[in-house]
């Protein structure tokens, strides 16, 4: 029963993932459930900065931003294919987090958090009022969707392919660099950056590639999102927004990889729900996000992985697997 | 005699007009246990800190293998060859016994990113040979059956010991240790000076900043005496044992 | 003109330097960066507004009530979302704050709806003329008030047993406590002077601006590049930061281009925390 579960658990969420158009192509559905898919990416790119090297950006809607309006504006004025759209999106994105990143993660504390939460200003002002690249408040319209062979991706529940598989690939290459070589360094530094030095690691260079990475990923999430409502306006990345992505990575735990979705899908669902209480849904919000950091400070991750070990039954580090989601999840 | 591995030469920092290490001259010969020993505030912390690459010193220079170390920061010293302990233990607390060992083994490791996200022959063989290799310590300082177990919830001498494994990781010429016997009870302290004799056995040079004196007396080559920051004494251990400045500088506090 | 903007710049910097005052304090006695310090400002503006408006009390009286209503909010707000978390990770306490922040936010957006009142001018905003310089006696008024409140925190902090035990607390706490000083009342004062001194920031930008829900997040912004331009530990620094954020927005403003105003004040706190982390008076962050 308990192997059994261990070898289902990954086929079962793949199916009930890619399973959902079958069961419904409600438009409004489907859209929501594509900004499940794209807010997971940007949770997990910001754990991958705070779960992994303990700094954090209170402006990560500034990377989104960039990559959405790079992928627009290619496709867009330039009639670039989509594809490459996607690329530059999280190639300019990790840019700019690594021109911001080298000259302020050389210094400890807060001053990350500091710079980014200016840049995300300074980065929304500029799309308000560089009007003639942005097309200013009004957005850019005429967005392309993509086309795969024959398929073209311009409906809801068609584009939920797209961005349900992005989000795999994503997940998969956070794990990959958990689990290596450079993800260890990261981790040490945010366990203690002191004894991390002491073991032959460049701090500050792991932590520019931290963000850099990060940022690369909430671009790919900015681009997902241009080609999903085929329309970007910097209403969409106003300091509020990246004040959400930080609360769905909090709420799902700082660290817990599946954390950040469930965290990112809950988040994105519950106000949806909350829309019948009226205006008392950001209220109830915010009264959630301070329950939750006060009450449940591991976030929800940390009763996923309960409820993992006890269904797989390694409550104790048997496997080196489990032991690691362990603690990825009592970060 | 040959270069020394280690030298120090008119060290000097000062904090506020406080001078902690105040021209402090000395040389570690390749093979010795080096023990650094002083009242509390004699600036033995700070010196280690100060050969690690903590601190930039305000004052002289370090010196290591020949070359002039003392701008250099702490992860490149480490990569040089010298590996270190924290008097107050500082382990990578939610990480695994084993990974806190695999960290110390950063710098001789090569995957990179690439590696990392294709997950490369080349970089599950290294990361496999290198499991290898911390087994083989963790087991050297007696840590064996609790590589899965996290740092935080091993007992304070096992995690003393890890501290001393995960810096023998990084492959060290030189090994600073602070405070090694500190807290435990007696009846670890013979194995204590065990690994540390089997360290040197390996060809490891190790200093050590103890207040134990049973254990500096029974180990160590030689001993530096720091009072106020300054060295007021340097021999063997019977020589230090009747240095006169250095009977002053305990008065009443022989332990 | 620029002697006119200048002025214009030291009104609102010195109300920036207000808000800048409530970071400072918050950072150093709470180690928190405080997102809810806007809001703090709106709900002053809004309570100004409850008596001097709605319940048409004259201003003289207005004012003290609104401030008492501040203290309170402050209080309350401390023992339900701040207080809980002393001692928890960074991260978390951060996450509180901004949580905190939307709950309020909200709350006034659901009693007093999502529209802008106005707000009379209570400073005269008659121009005065002096040669060809016009002098708007409302910006004198808030800058006055601004610098006078600073004065009054300096020589609080500095020269009083409570000021001072609010400092000592902030340093060490340990030891704060083994001095016989109470380190959670004084976490707890320190909470409810930031919160009244952004609450007054918000009664003297009022009258500039229309008061609403979603004032504070602009200007609660305004206030931490002000805090990070003049140093995040210093009081002076805050009020220097204040003032020349104020300027740089409205010389920015008036030979530049308005719409920049906002992103030259955040270049300007990148451009500080790179080549001056510490800021412009303080000594190291």
């Amino acid at each position: 029963m308990r192997s059994l579960y261990s070898k289902l658990k990954i086929p079962v969420m793949l199916v009930v993932l890619y399973g959902l158009p079958f069961v419904t192509q409600d438009p409004y559905v489907m859209h929501l459930a594509n900004m499940a898919m794209i807010y997971s990416i940007l949770a997990l790119s910001l754990n991958v900065l705070t779960g992994f090297t303990g700094q954090f950006s209170v402006g990560h809607a500034a990377f989104y931003g960039i990559g959405a309006y790079t992928s627009g504006l290619i496709t867009v004025k330039l009639g670039w294919p989509i594809w490459a759209g996607f690329i530059a999106a999280g190639v300019i994105a990790g840019l700019a987090g690594l021109l911001l990143g080298i000259p302020t993660l050389r210094l400890r504390g807060l001053y990350l958090a500091v710079a980014t939460l200016g840049f995300g200003e300074i980065v929304y002002q500029i799309l308000v009022n560089w009007v003639s690249l942005t097309n200013g408040p009004k957005g850019l319209t005429g967005v392309p969707s993509p086309t795969i062979g024959p398929w073209r991706l311009d409906m809801y529940h068609s584009y939920y392919y797209l961005s349900a598989t992005a989000l795999i690939v994503v997940v998969f290459l956070v794990y990959r660099l958990y689990y290596s070589r450079v993800g260890r360094a990261m981790l040490a530094i945010r366990e203690n950056e002191l004894a991390a030095e002491a073991m032959g690691i460049n701090s500050t260079y792991y932590k520019i590639t931290a963000f850099t990475i990060s940022s690369f990923f909430a671009g790919i999430a900015g681009a997902l999102y241009a080609h999903e409502i085929m329309f970007v306006s910097p209403e969409s990345f106003v300091n509020a927004e990246s004040v959400s992505i930080l609360c769905m990575m909090v709420v799902g735990g700082v660290g817990s990889i599946p954390g950040s979705i469930v965290g990112a899908i809950a988040l994105t669902i519950i106000p949806e729900y909350l829309r019948a209480v009226g205006d008392w849904r950001l209220v109830l919000y915010g009264a959630v996000i301070v329950l939750m950091v006060t009450y449940a400070p591991q976030g929800l991750g940390g009763w996923i992985t309960a409820l993992d070990h006890w269904l797989a039954g390694t409550g104790h580090y048997r496997s080196g697997r489990a032991k690691k989601d362990k603690v990825a999840a009592e970060v | 005699m040959g270069t020394p591995l280690l030298k120090t030469q008119s060290l000097s920092i000062s904090f506020g007009g406080v001078h902690a290490v105040d021209k402090v001259d000395m040389e570690v010969e390749k093979g010795q246990v080096f023990a650094i020993i002083g009242p509390n505030g004699a600036g033995k912390t700070t010196f280690f800190n100060l050969v690690s690459g903590y601190y930039f010193p305000t004052g002289g220079t370090v010196t290591f293998k020949g070359e002039d170390i003392t701008r250099l920061k702490a992860y490149e010293r480490t990569r040089r060859g010298i590996g270190r302990t924290f008097q107050n233990i500082m382990l990578f607390r939610e990480l695994s016994v084993l990974d806190n060992a695999m960290v110390g083994l950063h710098s001789r490791l090569k995957s990179n990113l690439i590696g990392a996200f294709l997950r490369t022959r080349a970089t599950r063989e290294e990361e496999e040979r290198g499991r290898e290799e911390v087994r083989e310590l963790l087991h050297f300082v007696g840590l064996d059956g609790h590589e899965d177990n996290l740092a935080k919830n091993l007992p304070y001498g096992m995690q003393k010991r890890l501290e001393i494994a995960r810096a023998l990781a990084t492959r060290p010429e030189l090994l600073l240790l602070d405070e090694p016997a500190a807290g435990l009870p007696t009846q670890e302290l013979s194995s204590l000076v065990e690994i540390i004799q089997k360290i040197r056995d390996r060809g490891i040079t190790v200093i050590l900043i103890e207040h134990k004196m049973d254990v500096v007396m029974s180990i160590s080559d030689r001993i530096m005496v720091l009072n106020f920051g300054e060295k007021i004494a340097e021999g063997t251990p019977e020589e230090v044992r009747h240095n006169q400045a250095v009977i002053e500088a305990y008065l009443g506090k022989e332990e | 003109m620029l002697l006119q903007q200048l002025i214009q710049g030291l009104a609102i910097g010195s109300v920036y330097g207000l808000l800048a005052l409530g970071y400072v304090l918050m950072w150093q006695a709470w180690a928190v960066l405080d997102f809810a310090r806007g809001d703090a400002a709106m709900m002053g503006a809004f309570f100004l507004l409850i008596f001097n408006v709605f319940l048409k009390i004259h201003i003289l009286l207005a004012f003290p009530l609104a401030i008492a209503a501040s203290a309170l909010t402050g209080f309350i707000i401390e023992r339900l979302a701040y207080r809980p978390l002393v001692g928890a990770r960074e991260i978390n306490r951060l996450i509180a704050t901004i949580g905190a922040g939307i709950l309020i936010r909200n709350l006034y957006r659901v009693m007093f709806g999502a529209d802008p009142f106005p707000f009379p001018t209570i400073f005269g905003e008659h121009p005065i003329y002096i040669k060809h310089l016009m002098i708007v006696p409302q910006n004198l008024w808030i800058t006055g008030i601004g610098f006078a409140l600073a004065i009054l925190l300096r020589l609080f902090l500095l020269k009083t047993w409570r000021g001072k035990a609010m400092r000592a607390a902030a340093q060490d706490r340990e030891t704060a406590a083994l001095m016989g000083i109470r380190v959670k009342n004084s976490m707890t004062l320190t909470f409810v002077v930031a919160t009244v001194l952004g609450g007054i920031a918000g009664m003297l930008i009022a009258p500039l601006y229309f008061v609403m829900a979603d004032m504070g997040v602009l200007i609660g912004l305004k206030g931490f590049a002000a805090a990070v331009l003049g140093g995040i530990e210093s009081v002076t620094g805050a009020m220097v930061g204040g003032i020349i954020l104020g300027i740089a927005e409205n010389l920015a403003g008036g030979f530049i281009s308005s719409g920049y105003q906002t992103a030259i004040a955040f270049a300007l706190m990148i451009l500080v925390l790179i080549f001056r982390p510490s800021g412009i008076m303080g000594r190291r962050l």
